[in-house]
């Protein structure tokens, strides 16, 4: 019944989101309507405020509602909130192309020292979302550090929305009736709101509930856990699997957080930990932290957990790398719990010292009904275990023969160029597509 | 994987259905 609710749920978002799109072209249709212009030009402007009013929704995306992310779980909101802004784009970009094409006159407004201030507003406005798209899509290729893009894509999206307001109040062809002026008015204290409750009402909240770093541990494989205990308050709860946003080095109101798995048992959320892989940027900081420093925590989040199957007859967990740590998370949380499912543990790193929790594995795999399988891409002298990639033979030699929908759930977290062959592998192998999950590192 | 899909089909079809509204609403609009 709860899953019949989610799925009425997500499908209500999606109709929500399209119904917020384009109710503003209807309200624009009602009388009083201004007299009919060209095909071309009236497309201009339709795509122009169809692209307006996904703009603003798209601060609702990144608000970290729970409510919202529900139904699909948080990746697959960022990565809606990151491809349809590039849909976004093109439509607003679109707008002042078609009045370029057909009208060449209009080009004179490109011209910012002669151009009337409805046409700034427009120009600045396009291109803070230009620059804001383009560094967006190639922050990696651009080595544009985290933190630093954080701030600069909340700048640059705030003034485009902002000057795209100005721009349409200004231009006030269609803002000729008060209904249509409450419609944008609307969509502008909502886009304020969201600013507010993301950049005020929300860093205050993590403010109030701090957190104690209990301990600093180094781990195999160049990584660091961080034990944390709520300061004053009772934490939350959350499922194994799941991540949060860490912030350290500072307030929440600084903007400075990072999303890590959470690699502790979720039957005991009274004391949390992460384990962090040196990356280089914050990562970097993280050995440096130490007992009774003062950290906030937003959590949790995602949908890469088993909890979220309690049908299945068994659990699949692969790992690249430092993606071990949602798998430890369940692994550990299902120790606690006295799991009795078959698991299937396939943990690949580049040598035996990158095993990042490798003694504690070997112990959970006496308390679980857990199959080990660890795959060195450098393995040692002698070494009788599997060695170079995940491949579908080996996977095929592991894993069980029979396929079903809903017999396995299958979980796998690691470097993306992994994630894909491992996906394709079990895809091509039988495995229904929707019996896989993957948690990718590069949601944001 | 399958949720990624559906997410990218989901976007490309919100995208269709906004440029075939607004091609309607220029229509309207033109036409009237």
């Amino acid at each position: 019944m709860r899953k019949f609710w989610i799925v009425i749920q997500g499908i209500g978002w999606i109709l929500l989101y399209l119904f917020l799109t384009l109710i503003p072209l209807f309200v624009m249709l009602l009388e009083p309507r201004p007299a009919g212009r060209e095909f071309w030009r009236e497309l201009s402007v339709a795509l122009g405020f169809a692209g307006l009013a996904m703009m603003t929704l798209q601060f609702a995306l990144t608000a970290r509602f729970k409510i919202l992310k529900a139904p699909y779980g948080s990746d697959i909101v960022y990565y809606f909130h990151r491809n349809i802004s590039i849909v976004a784009f093109l439509l607003v970009l679109t707008h002042p192309l078609l009045l370029f094409i057909f009208d060449p006159e209009t080009l004179g407004l490109l011209n910012l020292v002669s151009a009337p201030w409805r046409a700034r507003a427009a120009v600045v406005s396009l291109l803070s979302l230009t620059g804001m798209v383009f560094v967006s899509i190639w922050r990696k290729q651009l080595r544009y550090e985290y933190n630093k893009w954080r701030i600069w894509h909340g700048l640059l999206a705030s003034s485009a929305v902002t000057l795209a307001l100005v721009h349409i109040t200004l231009v006030n062809h269609y803002l000729n009736s008060p209904w249509k002026r409450v419609l944008w008015g609307g969509y502008a204290i909502f886009f304020l709101g969201m600013l507010l409750y993301t950049r005020l009402i929300k860093p205050f909240m993590l403010m109030r509930k701090p957190y104690l770093v209990s301990e600093v541990k180094p781990e195999l494989g160049g990584a660091t856990t961080l034990v944390l205990e709520p300061d004053g308050h009772p934490g939350f709860r959350f499922k194994p699997g799941q991540f949060a946003w860490l912030t350290a080095w500072g307030t929440p109101f600084e903007d400075k957080e990072h999303p890590f798995s959470i690699s502790s048992s979720a039957e005991h959320p009274e004391k949390i930990s992460f384990t962090i892989k040196s990356l280089g940027d914050f990562t970097e900081t993280v050995a440096k932290m130490h007992s009774g420093q003062k950290v906030f925590v937003d959590g949790a989040y995602g949908s890469f957990s088993v909890d979220q199957h309690a049908h299945a007859e068994g659990f699949v967990f692969i790992a690249g790398g430092v993606g071990i740590t949602p798998m430890m998370s369940t692994l550990r949380t299902l120790a606690d719990r006295g799991e009795t499912r078959p698991l299937w543990l396939i943990y690949a790193n580049r040598d035996w010292d990158s095993l990042t929790f490798r003694e504690e594995i070997a112990s959970l795999g006496e308390q679980l009904n857990l199959s080990i399988t660890c795959v060195l891409e450098k393995p040692p002298e002698g070494w009788s275990g599997e060695s170079g990639f995940i491949t579908r033979e080996m996977l095929e030699r592991i894993l069980p023969a029979e396929r079903r929908k809903n017999l396995l759930e299958i979980f796998i977290c690691g470097p993306a160029p992994m994630m894909d062959a491992v996906e394709n592998a079990l895809t091509a192998m039988g495995f229904f597509a929707g019996d896989i999950h993957s948690e990718r590192f590069d949601m944001v | 994987m399958l949720r990624r899909n559906i997410a990218m089909l989901l976007i490309i079809g919100i995208g269709l259905i906004i440029l075939l509204v607004s091609v309607l609403f220029a229509l309207a609009q033109s036409a009237g």
